[in-house]
């Protein structure tokens, strides 16, 4: 257990170690001068200059890129060209809301789409399939903006259930977390759906019903807990797509989290913030993943490390 | 002796692309308290089809179409899905053919072995532990203390095999049924399992149903036998009469196909031929296409169960 947790630090290391090289090379790439950036157009060819040499855009890549991971180890994720703060606490300070946006955002997709899955997995049959597939092929295939933006319109606008946008308390998350639920939840129906099929298939649902268990307690009990193992797989996998999807929804409910501040860097091409929000998200998406591969263990015994 | 499971005329199809298939028909036989019947017959004859009509855990396209099955005062076919549940586990309980994939991965041996208990006699907590434990020791599972806290992957098959009798036994079951117990067992677990069922049984004068392929298990084991073929009773008598004196060609086929240690042979003996699909059945004997006797009346019609001696029956024209 412990060398499997070692093993497995050191492997994340290497993989934000590779997120971080492709970040940089990246920013490094795009044509755009940061020290231009800070100093708008009115600065003098002199002022730039001295700006750069200042910031050490004129060292070699490998010197920059060494700076820059010196600078990320000890927590310093660079200064925001236009607001003058350093990435660390402009990230911070949004973390709050997004940490509760992507919460909620998950568990509507686990309250929509494990039940469903449940219940088609029971009525499995072909009509109620064709019409649960075609339901769940549309629920796929809505982009997450076309159903934000109607929900927005009929459950805030019209129906005045909820606010329309911008960020405070509860009642401000629930409507972008469902709309990322309702566009996420079919995958999760899907796949616990078949996984749960075959678990009712199974010898070992065939003892329990032999012992007398009623549907509930073979369900919940014996078939459920078999079942979800290929659901969490995916729901680790999905924390990288809830991370794509929040920053879309963040930005359609005007929500100051950490989202939103990335597609405004990318629309003022401030550099640092645009690689600390996707080191950050890196880091959470293999944080998510460690946690995962731990929680087997403790659902399946048969998994040890 | 008493009856204590009477089936009577019992036809159970299955839903295909053709409508509904009977798996098994107008299958009729009994069992008396305390009685070992075996059911024997090649794969596919409907041996397991019987078993799983008397608990009703057909699969969703199988449905019991006539006949009765009288478990004590009750037809079992027209209890209700929640009072039959109150006899399943609990006045009737099951073993199954393989032992490795029949219990639950995620759960502790105790929590599976308390399950039926909780469920019928609501026995709970510390007193289901001991029962549980105690219930590992009477199926001669070792350091019971510490096996009840164990996932069954930690078992070899012999091991989850006496675990599934402990479930089994939990409630006192009065009538087991075993299909096909130790088919998925080493010969030498086998002869194990097979001597604590049979000393369970005489413990408890329970009835039992032993579904087996093996016709040495049967000679081992049982009172009587029921021969089933192609979803029938082809034979059904006292095993010490089938065995000496059998009466069907399909019985005397089966048992020709044991080999004898007495006999020095290059090939085994066999039955040419395979059983017919239950899609594509014969309207006469289901046998006659294997039969060495058979003539155009076996083709025409089936000559229906026949008396041999008192209780004693054989489906042959040759009776």
């Amino acid at each position: 257990m412990i060398s499997y947790i070692i093993r497995r630090l050191g492997g994340s290391v290497i993989v934000l170690f590779g997120i971080a090289l492709i970040t940089f090379i990246l920013a490094y790439a795009v044509p755009s001068d940061p020290a231009r950036m800070i100093l708008g157009q009115h600065a003098t060819l002199q002022q730039v200059d001295a700006l750069r040499k200042q910031m050490g855009l004129d060292e070699p890549f490998i010197q920059q890129f060494g700076n820059y991971l010196m600078n990320i180890i000890h927590g310093n994720l660079g200064f925001s060209f236009l607001q003058n703060l350093p990435v660390a606490t402009l990230i911070g300070q949004r973390l709050p809301a997004t940490f509760q946006l992507a919460l909620v955002a998950w568990l509507m997709e686990l309250i929509i789409g494990l039940p469903i899955g449940v219940f088609m997995a029971l009525k499995d049959r072909k009509m109620t399939d064709h019409v649960f597939n075609l339901v769940s092929l549309i629920g796929i295939s809505l982009p997450t903006f076309f159903v934000g933006l109607e929900l927005m319109y009929w459950v805030a606008y019209r129906a005045n259930l909820f606010p329309v946008g911008g960020t405070g308390g509860l009642s401000f998350v629930i409507l972008p977390g469902l709309t990322y639920g309702i566009t996420g939840a079919a995958y999760y129906s899907r796949l616990l759906k078949s996984s749960m099929v075959d678990v009712l298939n199974s010898d070992y649902i065939r003892t329990a019903r032999a012992k007398g268990a009623a549907p509930l307690r073979v369900i919940m009990g014996h078939a459920f807990r078999n079942a979800i193992i290929p659901v969490i797989t995916y729901g680790a996998t999905d924390i990288g797509a809830l991370f794509g999807g929040i920053v879309v929804i963040e930005d359609v409910f005007g929500y100051s989290g950490i989202g939103q501040m990335a597609v405004q860097a990318i629309n003022n091409l401030d550099t640092p913030i645009i690689m600390g929000t996707v080191l950050f998200a890196a880091v959470f998406v293999v944080a998510f993943n460690f946690i995962v591969d731990l929680l087997y263990g403790l659902i399946d015994p048969r998994i040890t490390y | 002796m008493s009856t204590i499971l009477s089936v009577e005329h019992l036809t159970t199809s299955f839903g295909t692309t053709s409508g509904y298939v009977p798996a098994i028909d107008d299958v009729s036989f009994h069992i008396d308290k305390g009685e070992t019947l075996g059911i024997v017959g090649e794969s596919g004859c409907g041996k397991s089809v019987t078993s799983l009509s008397i608990m009703k855990l057909l699969t969703a396209n199988g449905k019991i179409q006539s006949g009765s099955i009288q478990f004590e005062d009750r037809d079992l076919v027209k209890l209700s899905e929640a009072d039959m549940r109150k006899v399943r586990g609990n006045d009737i309980a099951m073993i199954f053919q393989e032992p490795m994939t029949s219990l639950n991965p995620v759960h502790k041996i105790g929590k599976q072995i308390t399950e039926s208990l909780r469920i019928h006699k609501g026995m709970r907590g510390p007193a289901a532990r001991a029962r549980a434990i105690e219930l590992l020791n009477l199926v001669g599972i070792p350091r019971a203390a510490e096996i009840v806290d164990e996932y069954p992957h930690r078992l070899s098959g012999g091991m989850r095999q006496r675990v599934m009798i402990a479930i089994a036994m939990a409630c006192d079951p009065k009538l087991l049924i075993a299909d096909e117990p130790t088919t998925a067992l080493d010969v030498t677990i086998q002869a194990q399992i097979l001597d604590l069922m049979r000393k369970l049984k005489a413990e408890r004068q329970m009835a039992m149903m032993l579904i087996t392929h093996d016709l040495g298990v049967v000679a081992e084991m049982c009172d009587r036998v029921v021969v089933m073929y192609a979803g029938k009773v082809v034979e059904q008598g006292n095993v010490r009469d089938i065995f000496r004196n059998p009466t069907h060609p399909y019985t005397i086929g089966l048992l020709n196909s044991i080999p004898k240690l007495d006999e020095r042979k290059t090939r085994l003996d066999s039955i040419p031929g395979a059983v017919p699909s239950i899609e594509n059945m014969p309207a006469g004997c289901r046998f006659a296409a294997r039969c060495e006797h058979a003539t155009q009346r076996c083709a025409d019609a089936d000559p229906g169960l026949r008396d041999v001696s008192g209780d004693y029956q054989a489906r042959c024209v040759l009776v």
